[in-house]
């Protein structure tokens, strides 16, 4: 779908954006190496275990978190489970279509999944409950409100403000063996935090955080995620250009530089 | 994910568990053109991976409401047969599969003049027959050279490989085992000659020098398979030619 | 004959504007000519160009190369067929390309309408008149045109009387059509 989207947009509009960048110009205003305004909200499901609506500019997702007990995989035992799944709902631009999860909410999924499995943000190691019987499967869901570009940023900060603020049942277990729920809840175990930072390829220039409209007329993209110490905890390149290897590494400290800023925008670690 | 868990990937002279230097890639071999009915085609053996890259089109493209009118359109299908791993894997197309299939496309198609066949489809089929770390990247070399077969219109060709982190050393073309045990895996493709990412991926932790290393680390190794890429497709030519002395090349 | 043949890989330097014209399957960057498909190198020192002959050639139909098609859809002024086979290369066509043909290519005397010279399922000899799809077609000339016919009434194979083409179950004659020389069934 979008690859129609992309031949539908005007050649002249990337010739005004690459002019605008030329001179050092955003087509809304912004320099290079700025963000959107950044909002991050918690606590917005009751019935999630924990829940965040993240915005960047117009851009909106909501991620909740649900955690059940279940049985572990067999090649890890004695750990816990994590499982993100995103789809672009056709609420959220008329781009996305109805159906099966294509490979765009796979991809968006998936990289999330990463940066949170690299840097450990769960301690899946310590959701065991029953080691080898019962673990507890952690359910990260991540749907897209409205799409102005840069999804990954914000399903990024939204699973893990999600992640933060959530609070799983005590869980004991009773002498035969059954998992007894109790009404005391606990926050989830948490490790690191990462935050995920995209810049976009147009032209020659390199941008952070694009929107829907660069996204439209860019070249590529590369995405970090950044954990608490600045270490790279994932990466991912797309779009159909490509990067020379002093750009990935001058958008890799640009993502540096950046991070702390989104960082500040999360909640903080559960105690 | 996360620490040795008891299994050493170095011995103590810095050797890795197949005898390897950090920066020394598994035997690889390509061949080019091996499939009949295939508009182009190639086999990598990467190590113990075993890949077959088919390439059909420029054809018609069905659905018809997908055809693009400016340029070609590029479909790539990455999926592994389910003997190619020690647990059979389930035949549908899993998650990973569809995540990689889009990656692999837009791995190539930078190297693609794509406005050459507007309206058409080129459609490129991975089988991963046997799998042992790093199929990505190896599937990425073994299509470029597929495409080139085809006679597709290309910029350059696209080589990959895979720059894991294990013991805290970074480490070319990661097998299996280093894949599952290391701390880091981080595949990388490239325009040879051009030196342009094409892909890059990464999950692990990685410091910023560790990926600036990783790339100079990445394109040294992109270099030979490049070497193997070439005598690939000029074996294969060079034949051809001969068979046809003095007249005429293939139509 | 060439003393030493030299085939080229896609990228592979071939040599600078400056020395040389560049041709067919090369393209140019910061004044390098480059080649675009695998091939053999042709460079002429004398008339200083270079070009690669393609080793493997993408299988769509090009420019002046006969087909044949099979007519799927008509309008006013317009008949659309699939293209499944091209005699100079021998190759088959899975899936078909579209091809397209105008009323003005279809014959050199007058024609009112596509569907009076043409019908459903035909089977037409053409010339391709564009190298890019849809393929643009023609029938111009005593060799193209429809060289397989059905009646449109009982389906028996339509066989070839003079100009025209004859139907012996329904005794029925259709005198528009465009008729190829080689048209089967006689």
């Amino acid at each position: 779908m979008s690859e129609r989207v992309h031949t539908v947009v005007p050649a002249p509009r990337r010739e005004a954006i690459l002019s605008m960048l030329k001179r050092g110009e955003r087509v809304d205003g912004r320099r290079a190496d700025e963000y959107r305004e950044v909002r991050v909200e918690t606590g917005v499901v009751g019935n999630a275990e924990g829940s965040a609506r993240v915005s960047i500019g117009h851009t909106k997702v909501i991620a909740g978190v649900k955690a059940s007990p279940g049985s572990p995989f067999p090649d890890a035992p004695d750990k816990g489970i994590q499982i993100v799944y995103a789809e672009l709902i056709p609420m959220a631009s008329p781009i996305f279509e109805p159906g099966p999860p294509d490979e765009n909410d796979v991809e968006l999924a998936r990289v999330v999944d990463r940066g949170l499995r690299s840097s450990s943000t769960v301690k899946l190691e310590e959701l065991a409950l029953v080691p080898g019987k019962h673990v507890w499967r952690i359910y990260i869901d991540i749907y897209p409100i409205d799409h102005d570009g840069n999804l990954i940023d914000a399903s990024g900060l939204a699973a893990v403000a999600a992640l933060l603020t959530s609070k799983i049942p005590k869980v004991s277990v009773s002498s035969n063996g059954s998992l007894v729920m109790e009404e005391e809840r606990v926050p989830l175990p948490i490790g690191d935090a990462p935050v995920f930072v995209t810049i976009a390829k147009i032209g020659d220039t390199l941008v952070v955080d694009p929107c829907y409209e660069e996204e439209l007329v860019m070249d590529a993209r590369i995405t970090f995620a950044i954990d608490r110490e600045g270490n790279v905890c994932a990466i991912q390149k797309g779009g159909r250009g490509s990067f020379s290897a002093d750009e990935v590494v001058k958008a890799l400290d640009l993502a540096l530089a950046l991070a702390p800023e989104l960082r500040s925008k999360l909640p903080p670690f559960p105690q | 994910m996360g620490g040795a868990e008891g299994v050493k990937l170095l011995d103590e002279e810095g050797r890795r568990l197949d005898g390897r230097a950090l920066n020394e890639l598994r035997k690889c071999r390509i061949e080019a053109g091996v499939l009949k009915n295939a508009n182009g085609s190639a086999y990598i053996e990467l190590g113990r991976n075993k890949i077959l890259v088919a390439v059909y089109g420029p054809r018609e493209v069905h659905p018809r409401h997908e055809a693009l009118p400016d340029r070609m359109l590029l479909r790539c299908k990455y999926s592994m047969l389910p003997f190619s791993v020690p647990d059979r894997k389930n035949p549908a197309p899993s998650r990973r599969e569809v995540e990689l299939s889009k990656v692999i496309r837009e791995a190539l198609e930078p190297a693609i003049f794509l406005e050459e066949y507007p309206r058409t489809t080129v459609d490129v089929y991975i089988e991963v027959i046997e799998a042992d770390g790093s199929t990505r990247v190896a599937s990425i070399t073994a299509a470029s050279v597929a495409l080139a077969d085809a006679g597709i219109p290309m910029r350059d060709l696209v080589a990959g490989v895979s720059v894991g982190k294990i013991e805290g050393k970074l480490a070319i073309d990661i097998n299996g085992i280093e894949d599952q045990y290391g701390e880091g895996d981080m595949p990388i493709a490239m325009m040879p000659r051009l030196g342009e990412i094409t892909l890059i991926q990464a999950d692990g932790r990685f410091t910023r020098d560790e990926v600036v290393q990783a790339l100079q680390m990445a394109r040294e190794a992109i270099a030979k398979l490049y070497e193997e890429q070439k005598r690939a497709l000029k074996e294969k030519y060079s034949r051809i030619l001969e068979e046809v002395e003095g007249g005429e090349v293939v139509r | 004959m060439r003393a030493s043949r030299r085939v080229v890989v896609p990228g592979e330097e071939l040599g600078v504007i400056e020395e040389y014209v560049p041709l067919s399957n090369t393209y140019v960057e910061d004044g390098v000519i480059r080649a675009k498909v695998v091939g053999e190198l042709r460079a002429d020192a004398l008339r200083h160009e270079v070009e690669v002959l393609e080793a493997r050639r993408a299988s769509l139909p090009r420019e002046g190369e006969t087909v044949y098609a099979v007519v799927t859809g008509m309008r006013d002024v317009i008949g659309y067929l699939d293209i499944f086979y091209n005699e100079d290369t021998g190759l088959e066509y899975v899936p078909p390309y579209r091809g397209v043909i105008h009323i003005s290519e279809i014959s050199s005397s007058r024609v009112r309408s596509v569907s009076e010279i043409f019908g459903y399922g035909d089977v037409v000899r053409a010339r391709v008149i564009s190298s890019k799809p849809p393929f643009l077609l023609s029938t111009k000339g005593f060799e193209y045109g429809i060289v397989f016919a059905r009646c449109p009434r009982c389906t028996t194979p339509l066989r070839k009387r003079g100009l025209w083409l004859y139907c012996y179950a329904c005794k029925k004659v259709y005198r528009r059509r465009k008729v190829s020389r080689l048209y089967l069934v006689r």
